[in-house]
């Protein structure tokens, strides 16, 4: 999937703007943002459901506005909040739905697509009965079957408890490493991304305001703290050496994260009298160095 | 495949049921009128009236006739307008629309697809009360000729009969004729239905334009402009019954409901194929 | 081809089927249809029959001086053989002074008249005071023909009048029989309500009575009257074949609301 200078405007209101994706076989994609951030905005465009107003948009070599029907070939969408047919069970969802445009359905896959999300002892069953995160199991197999190339995911861990979160990482980590599939999938949740993607595009306002991978987020946040006897001491002699540090304790103070290291700084600390009772790098969570940048972001 | 997808949802949902329960409590309601109106009438001191005076006239073919008529020009297009209506907008309000978006299935099989199914159902139904009209009519009150007067009936431009057996023939002939002329209002609920974003929305917009319409052809008011309203051409069916039938006149009139139905599909379908979801 | 063009191409064909189908049906699409005078078979009898009366205001009256021009260039350029007239108001000599000697009339009861360009016409006693039977005597044929002028305001009046008027017209000796004129039943045929009649069932029963002995010649040219009423009938006997009946429109003027009625009729040799 490409997307290059993507923009999209609702009359005067611009909900996408100047957004940049590339997701490739065997990785996994993020797509993060807040609520309103134009994560749907940018699926919906994706699947061929919204024209953009500006840009390229390319699906396994598709435009999906006009070739619609061969993206879907090769890709296959889940939306949130899952839309079923109320009447049908699981296992007709799956037959009908999977054959619809020819689709070619194994023999057993349907049986173990159902097993996979574990649905199967519910499949024949109404889907009114269904709970919200049954329903998102049965969306999440509607997307498998027949297997496509590339999977995009809206919200899939919504209305999940943390086992069933657990179990949908398994899957999606195992899809990716044994069929090589690309995977995207939103989230506003970050603490389910950061330990499933591979790169991650952060939205806010329609506009990008980061693409890469998770770590590089939260690099930028490392810092070096040390708790010490004399804090002031601590600082002058640090400030000899031409270490810039900021007091954030009774006794404990922060450095840049390319300070000296810990036996540097514990000789000369002791030679000027000082004891150093602790030596800790520190990072940011991807969720406060997020919340950092969209802070910074809006200052702007 | 997706009719029998679009057979499946259609038969599941509640409408046939719906639809077949007020059709056949209609037909209860014609029977009890046909047998208690002339005396009501004249405070009992005859069993029948005007158009009844001979006995031998009312028979369950004239009561299936009577029953079918009178149906056909507010009942089934109703159902034809709450089919139509459900159709696209209900899987644009209720979001599962996408469901089929998100397969590699064109917009036009989508929406030939359901209106073949719709049109299918419409037929159906059409030819059920049909038959039920006329077996109700044979067990009530029994088959007799088709005998027809102008006027109150309004079938008829002067007194004709036709034999039973005929006048069977030519009801079998009714049923695909009537199912035609119902295409229009379906393919107008269509588009209704292209355009809304509830199938509430819809449905009830599809059957009230459908009713501002039949009533503007009635009043005389608006003489010059019933050649143009699709609701004046619904009944052309009724030349059937006549004992030499015009078929000129009745291909014209078939022609302008399939017209109307091709209208009112080209902008249906223009505007589903154009418009962008979730927008 | 890709699939947006093929979606387009099927909506134009919709599009083309749909300019196709009605314009197929426009026959029942297009206007009212109106009489050609010009388009006569030859061999046929052309009768004419016309309420010159008008309603102002909702109240009626009889042929107004003013056009008494009018209506006899109408008739002139009808061509017709035979008129019937109702509501001329005792304007009948004065009329055909307008209309000259070619016309032969025979004045009736409470302003029924008939006039007569082709062959003879003798006239014979109506039970109606609101009525004209005459004996028409053309091309070695006698037919028996009533113009009448039914009550306007009851059904029941209308439905006392037409039974002994067709009786007596069927007693008639002759090869064919019409009735003719403005009968005031307002059936409306295609089934939308009647504002008109006081009660249908009896109109309805009027109607009846007569088409079972004759045939109504105009019943698919639609109103006579307005303002979409069809008032005006012409019935005849199997001795006749309707070869074009339907009111020739636009000739009203004034206060007049209704148009002339014309019937072409080919004699059938049936008796």
């Amino acid at each position: 999937m490409d997307v290059m200078a993507l923009e999209r405007r609702f009359g005067g209101r611009r909900a996408l703007v100047g957004v940049e994706l590339e997701v490739r076989a065997g990785e996994i994609v993020g797509l993060v943002g807040p609520n309103g951030s134009g994560k749907t905005t940018l699926l919906r465009v994706l699947a061929g459901m919204l024209r953009p107003t500006a840009g390229t948009v390319r699906v396994a070599g598709f435009e999906p506005v006009a070739e619609r029907e061969e993206v879907m070939r090769v890709a296959r969408f889940a939306f949130a909040p899952p839309a079923l047919l109320e009447n049908l069970s699981a296992r007709e969802h799956l037959e009908h739905l999977a054959a619809l445009g020819g689709g070619k359905v194994e023999r057993g896959e349907v049986a173990r697509v159902l097993a996979l999300v574990g649905l199967a002892e519910r499949a024949d069953e109404r889907v009114r009965a269904f709970s919200f995160g049954m329903r998102q199991r049965l969306a999440l197999a509607l997307a498998l079957v027949p297997r496509p190339r590339l999977l995009v995911l809206d919200e899939p861990t919504e209305g999940l408890d943390p086992l069933a979160v657990l179990e949908l990482r398994g899957i999606l980590a195992r899809l990716r490493a044994e069929h090589g599939l690309a995977i995207l999938l939103s989230s506003h949740l970050l603490i389910e991304i950061d330990q499933l993607v591979d790169r991650m595009l952060v939205l806010s306002e329609g506009r990008m305001l980061f693409t890469g991978r998770p770590a590089e987020l939260t690099a930028a946040s490392e810092r070096v703290r040390w708790r010490v006897s004399d804090a002031e001491r601590a600082i002058e002699l640090a400030a000899a050496r031409g270490l810039a540090g900021t007091r954030v304790g009774a006794d404990e103070l922060e450095f840049a994260a390319e300070c000296a290291p810990l036996a540097e700084v514990a000789e000369w600390l002791a030679r000027g009298g000082v004891e150093l009772h602790e030596y800790r790098r520190t990072r940011a969570t991807l969720e406060e160095a997020l919340r950092a940048r969209l802070g910074a972001e809006r200052s702007a | 495949m997706s009719v029998r997808l679009e057979s499946l949802r259609l038969v599941r949902s509640r409408r046939p049921l719906v639809a077949a329960g007020a059709l056949l409590l209609f037909l209860v309601l014609m029977l009890v009128g046909f047998y208690t109106y002339a005396q009501s009438r004249t405070g009992g001191a005859a069993e029948f009236r005007y158009t009844f005076e001979n006995r031998s006239y009312f028979n369950g073919l004239t009561f299936a006739l009577y029953a079918f008529y009178f149906g056909f020009v507010l009942l089934l297009p109703i159902f034809a307008a709450t089919e139509g209506g459900a159709q696209l907008a209900g899987d644009t309000g209720a979001g599962t629309l996408a469901l089929f978006l998100t397969r590699p299935v064109s917009k036009a099989r989508l929406f030939f697809t359901r209106f073949l199914v719709a049109a299918g159902y419409t037929t159906l139904v059409t030819g059920l009360f049909l038959a039920v009209a006329l077996a109700l009519g044979l067990v009530a009150v029994g088959w007799g000729d088709l005998r027809l007067y102008p006027g109150v009936l309004q079938m008829t431009d002067r007194p004709q009969s036709l034999a039973q057996g005929e006048a069977l023939m030519r009801f079998a002939l009714v049923w695909p004729a009537a199912s035609l002329a119902l295409l229009a209002p379906l393919a107008f609920a269509f588009w209704i239905s292209s355009l809304a974003k509830s199938a509430v929305n819809a449905v009830s917009t599809a059957a009230a334009l459908y009713l501002v319409l039949y009533l503007v052809a009635e009043v005389h008011f608006f003489a010059e402009l019933r050649p143009w309203l699709f609701t004046s051409h619904a009944a052309y069916w009724r030349e059937l019954l006549q004992e030499t039938p015009d078929l000129e006149a009745l291909l014209r009139h078939a022609s302008a409901s399939l017209g109307f139905t091709c209208l009112f599909l080209a902008l249906a379908f223009r505007r589903f194929r154009r418009r962008e979801e979730g927008a | 081809m890709r699939r947006a063009t093929r979606e387009r191409w099927l909506e134009g064909l919709l599009w083309v089927l749909a300019a196709l189908l009605l314009g197929h049906g426009r026959g029942c699409l297009g206007a009212l249809p109106s009489f050609e005078p010009a388009a006569r078979e030859p061999g046929t009898l052309r009768l004419l029959t016309w309420n010159v009366g008008g309603a102002d205001d909702g109240t009626p009256h009889a042929l107004e001086r003013d056009d008494l021009a009018h209506v006899a260039r109408v008739l002139d350029e009808s061509g017709a053989d035979l008129v019937l007239l109702q509501e001329t108001g005792g304007s009948e000599t004065e009329l055909l002074g307008h209309l000259g000697p070619r016309w032969m009339p025979m004045p009736g009861r409470g302003g029924a008249m008939a006039f007569a360009r082709r062959g003879q016409i003798t006239r014979w006693s109506t039970p109606l005071a609101r009525a004209v039977g005459v004996t028409w005597h053309i091309e070695d044929r006698t037919f028996a023909v009533l113009g009448v002028h039914a009550s306007a305001f009851s059904a029941k009046d209308r439905n006392r009048e037409l039974g002994p008027l067709v009786e007596a017209l069927l007693e008639q000796r002759a090869d064919g029989h019409i009735l003719a004129g403005d009968l005031n039943l307002d059936l409306d045929l295609d089934k939308r309500a009647d504002l008109f009649s006081n009660d249908l069932a009896l109109d309805v029963e009027s109607y009846n009575f007569v088409a079972e002995r004759l045939e109504d010649a105009a019943r698919h040219a639609g109103p006579t009257a307005e303002p979409d009423r069809r008032l005006d009938y012409v019935f005849v006997s199997r001795a006749f074949t309707v070869r074009a009946a339907a009111p020739w429109r636009g000739h009203r003027i004034g206060t007049m609301d209704h148009e002339p009625l014309l019937v072409d009729l080919a004699i059938s040799g049936a008796r």
